[in-house]
């Protein structure tokens, strides 16, 4: 019998007749019912277009409003899957601070079907890296763990900076004041390219507009953005 | 870092540090071992199959005790063996109470256990004084220079003894360690803690008490009997204290892996009021139209207008409020009362409330079954028939009555839909042992 991973209530298998009569797998669940109806999923009509974020209507939501008058002239037109609320909080909590690999699990399949809906030919996948010491000490990046079976390129690598805050650490003051914390790593050709950035969360979007500096500078073509939560 | 941080502690090391920190080889445990399908932690010593504690290149990690922080085949653990390095202390102990003549003939029996470095069990009833019993088998351990833990699976249980021991041992070191605390931690000769911490203890301690093992009737026991397990030296003196012993207890001491006694009468000479039970049938359909039955009516009013106070436990949070204001009902508009649940902010006030005589009642969950202590209560379960509430949840609701010595007894009602198993064996089990109390009282 399979536990509920946020509430370790059992859950039972519905096994129905299209399915003994389908040759499709069923599907494993990882969370139950009430679990999963705690995330709220954001829906293309209703997001802002320039950093995802839920609201009523499409336009340009006043962060994003801000992103452009410091003179970035394309935005991110970043996607996310959820928004970022007390669920995606303590997913967060479980998977990413206190490194339990396997609740990946609950998302992997479905954020890589919708970055196949949207960005399907001719794109490049480029996980947002994690710096050294948290690599060795949490023994995986959180994002390429819900990217597992797509094929994506790690052209991006964290800076070594001794003693560097986490970014979790900082004010949102201090989050902007970072300088560009990424190197690229010359795997690919990316001139011309399509590249769509990958990440687990958007908070500020000055990550993932790092992530596109480099880029634009290495000849870019199309630079957009994905999340699971924003 | 201090060198005695590591005593008796298994101290987690990332491997990419290891040779940058100078440890001894000998000292180093693997923190997790890997089998064919399994893994087993070192740590928490269970086990768990690979495709749940895995991790990218062939690294696993354990998932069942991630709640200390987690540990993996990235880390290490490290420690050094227990080497009861502490100041001789020639008067740790500085309590000038009295014991009545049953707590020190058990006081004495606990001493042995100690003395003896043997395991026993000693089933005190509610009230019954437990922790000053421990005085002077804490002294003799504390003048031998052994180190002593005290831990209960209960936070609220490890609060309140941590004051009473810092006054009734004024010279010896104490750590209070819980999961809600940011106190770091360090080498002391008594620790008090949850049981959970006992996992980060490795062959530490020469004394083990565990209190109210029972209190949470579906914690991981096989975690548990292995942080017993591990955390105290191989010789080492383990005492179990409880009101409401398990099943499981019971057994190991009828296999004599335990010694065992009984205190079955209270500190102030009286055995514990026996509950009266009534049948209430649809109680929860009367309740949906704001009324009580008529018994509970009855009982609330008696009380009410003898100016007692009383708590009245429901099985669930969602019953509060619509017993509250059902209850209001039917008592005088000056009657102060609220209710109150596991993750009340406001729960410690509300206590102390109830303990000032600033409120008449509290509505509550089985959060306040055990550790609450009120001059002159009654209480009253509605709905006991619910699963949540066990036998030994029974017992101990039942025990908060009668424990001043200015009122030695008061009222315990059960009302319940049917019978249960659970209410019949709570009975049973109070009348076992006001049996065996006016043996001893005669
Ligand atoms: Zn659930
Ligand atoms: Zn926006
Ligand atoms: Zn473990």
């Amino acid at each position: 019998m399979k536990k509920c991973l946020t509430c370790q209530q059992t859950m039972f298998e519905q096994v129905n007749f299209a399915w003994l009569f389908s040759f499709r797998k069923i599907q494993e669940k990882y969370l139950c019912e009430n679990c999963l109806k705690k995330f709220v999923l954001i829906r293309n009509e209703e997001r802002c277009q320039g950093c995802g974020r839920k609201q009523e209507k499409t336009n340009l939501c006043y962060d994003c409003i801000r992103w452009e008058k410091t003179g970035e002239k394309k935005l991110l037109g970043n996607r996310a899957v959820f928004t970022y609320n007390e669920a995606m909080q303590n997913f967060m909590e479980e998977y990413k601070f206190k490194g339990d690999y396997y609740w990946y699990h609950i998302f992997q399949k479905d954020f890589e079907q919708n970055i196949r809906d949207y960005y399907n030919s001719g794109w490049i996948y480029v996980p947002i890296p994690v710096d050294t010491l948290t690599l060795a000490e949490r023994g995986f990046n959180q994002v390429t763990g819900l990217l597992q079976s797509l094929p994506f390129d790690e052209i991006l690598k964290m800076k070594e900076v001794p003693e560097r805050i986490k970014q979790s650490h900082k004010t949102r003051k201090q989050r902007l004041e970072t300088q560009q914390p990424f190197e690229y790593i010359d795997k690919i050709d990316v001139a011309g390219k399509k590249i769509l950035l990958v990440d687990d969360v958007y908070t500020t979007g000055r990550t993932l507009y790092y992530a596109k500096e480099i880029l634009v500078k290495k000849g870019a073509r199309d630079i957009r953005s994905f999340t699971l939560a924003r | 870092m201090d060198k005695s941080e590591f005593f008796g502690r298994l101290y987690i090391v990332e491997k990419a540090k290891l040779n940058q920190m100078n440890l001894h080889a000998e000292h180093i445990l693997p923190a997790i071992q890997i089998r064919v399908e399994q893994i087993i932690c070192n740590r928490c010593g269970q086990k768990t199959a690979k495709k749940r504690g895995t991790l990218p290149n062939k690294q696993y990690f354990c998932p069942k005790c991630k709640i200390l922080g987690r540990i993996s085949t990235l880390n290490v653990l490290y420690t050094i063996p227990e080497p009861n390095k502490f100041t001789q202390n020639f008067n740790p102990l500085s309590w000038d109470g009295k014991l009545s003549l049953l707590q020190s003939q058990a006081a004495k029996e606990l001493k042995h256990v100690v003395e003896s470095k043997s395991s026993h069990l000693l089933w005190a009833v509610t009230g019954a004084g437990k922790t000053e019993m421990l005085f002077n088998a804490l002294e003799y351990a504390i003048l031998k220079k052994m180190r002593i833990c005290i831990a209960s699976p209960r936070v609220d249980v490890c609060n309140e003894l941590f004051p009473r021991l810092k006054t009734s041992f004024k010279q010896v070191d104490i750590l209070l360690l819980h999961g809600k605390q940011k106190q770091k931690y360090r080498y002391t000769q008594i620790v008090i803690c949850t049981t959970h911490q006992l996992l980060n203890f490795h062959q530490a301690f020469d004394v083990l008490i565990i209190d109210e093992v029972d209190s949470f009737p579906f914690v991981n026991n096989r975690m548990l009997n292995h942080a017993v397990k591990v955390s105290r030296k191989k010789e080492s003196a383990l005492i179990f204290l409880t009101a409401t012993p398990t099943k499981k207890l019971l057994a190991d001491v009828r296999k004599k892996k335990l010694t065992f006694s009984y205190l079955p009468v209270r500190y102030h000479g009286h055995i514990l009021p026996f509950p009266k039970v009534s049948i209430v049938r649809g109680w929860e359909s009367k309740l949906r139209k704001q009324k009580l039955p008529h018994k509970m009516a009855k009982i609330i009013m008696k009380w009410s207008k003898a100016n007692f106070p009383f708590l009245i436990f429901v099985p669930k949070i969602s019953l509060l409020e619509k017993v509250y204001k059902t209850v209001r009902k039917y008592l005088v508009s000056d009657t102060r009362g609220t209710t109150v649940y596991a993750n009340d902010p406001e729960r410690i006030e509300k206590v102390t409330k109830l303990r000032k005589g600033e409120l008449d009642f509290l509505i509550t969950t089985t959060i306040l079954e055990r550790g609450v202590t009120f001059p002159n209560l009654n209480v009253l379960v509605l709905g006991a028939e619910n699963k949540v509430f066990t036998k030994s949840s029974l017992v101990q609701i039942a025990g908060r009555v009668g424990r001043s010595s200015s009122r030695p007894f008061g009222d315990v009602f059960f009302l319940c839909q049917t019978s249960t198993r659970a209410v019949k064996g709570a009975l049973r089990e109070i009348s076992f042992l006001n049996r065996k109390g006016r043996q001893l009282l005669k």
